[in-house]
């Protein structure tokens, strides 16, 4: 018994070690829609529309800032991950940025 | 007698609650991405506490946070910690968020309240069982303490600070040149071919 539960409380803790990977899709192009908790922006190819979260950050000319920030027309890179079959937005950057080297 | 055999039925039931809700718990499956529960924060939280010796606890810097330790701190967390707990400490990146438990916000009082001591402690020895690794080389590192100096900064972080540490952020060649394409986009609205 005294095994069992020390089997059970290994399994438990040690699936605290497993880090998740997962790969971000970069979507950028020029925002034709806002709403609360959603962008829609062109892209080359197609229209697509990215979900917001409470942890989004948004970044304009590489300092943070808000959804409210955000216009119509503005160029936007967006690192979104896939979840339940809908983009959900980890980062929004917009404006014009420094050249890095 | 009667008193016996409540007790019975009380035990009898405790087991069987228990069963119910392991066999409830294996069926449903563990994911990282649940946060821990409250038992298990508490656990955990009093279990590496209890892993710091009182004598490290109250071990005191040696490091005065001047601006140059402090310049050479956020270089060193960009590169080694960053990728875990964020530039900005908040833990909100894409490792911090799926670890289990996930990488705490620094910045809150949960680290801030801890002591120099402390902190120092967990950086060099890491934690058992979380993401956290041992950072610490020898028996003491000056990098360490360093580290936890910047730690304390965390909160009055400034974004001239964060644009800096940006620039230091290990990156891979593909990570770079999508950085360029992005940058062209922003700047110019040219897409990469």
């Amino acid at each position: 018994m005294k095994r069992m539960i020390l089997l059970v409380a290994f399994v438990t803790f040690a699936a605290g070690l497993a880090a998740a990977h997962g790969t971000d899709q970069h979507v950028m192009g020029t925002v034709t829609a806002i709403s609360d908790n959603s962008i829609t922006v062109r892209t080359a190819a197609q229209a697509v529309t990215i979900y917001t979260m409470a942890e989004t950050k948004f970044v304009k000319s590489g300092v943070p800032a808000s959804i409210k920030d955000l216009k119509l027309g503005d160029r936007v890179v967006i690192h979104a991950g896939k979840m339940n079959d809908k983009l959900m937005a980890h980062e929004v950057r917009f404006g014009p940025t420094e050249k890095h080297q | 007698m009667r008193k016996r055999t409540l007790l019975l039925l009380i035990t009898a039931a405790g087991i069987a609650g228990a069963v119910a809700f392991g066999w409830v718990t294996i069926r449903r499956g563990f994911s990282v991405r649940d946060n821990p529960s409250a038992i298990e924060a508490y656990l955990a939280t009093t279990a590496r506490n209890l892993s710091i010796p009182a004598s490290e606890r109250r071990a005191t810097t040696p490091v005065a946070p001047t601006a140059e330790v402090l310049r050479e701190a956020r270089a060193h967390f960009a590169d080694h910690c960053a990728i875990c707990h964020g530039n900005d400490g908040s833990g909100n990146t894409q490792i911090g968020q799926n670890l289990y438990p996930k990488a705490p916000d620094m910045r809150q009082s949960q680290t801030q309240q801890l002591t120099d001591g402390e902190i120092y402690y967990i950086i060099h020895n890491g934690i058992r069982l979380t993401g956290m690794p041992a950072w610490g080389t020898g028996e003491k590192d000056e990098d360490s303490w360093k580290l936890a100096a910047f730690i304390r900064h965390l909160p009055k972080l400034t974004p001239e600070e964060l644009k800096e540490m940006e620039q230091l952020n290990p990156k891979t060649d593909s990570e770079r040149a999508e950085e360029r394409d992005e940058e062209r986009f922003l700047n110019e609205g040219k897409s990469p071919q």
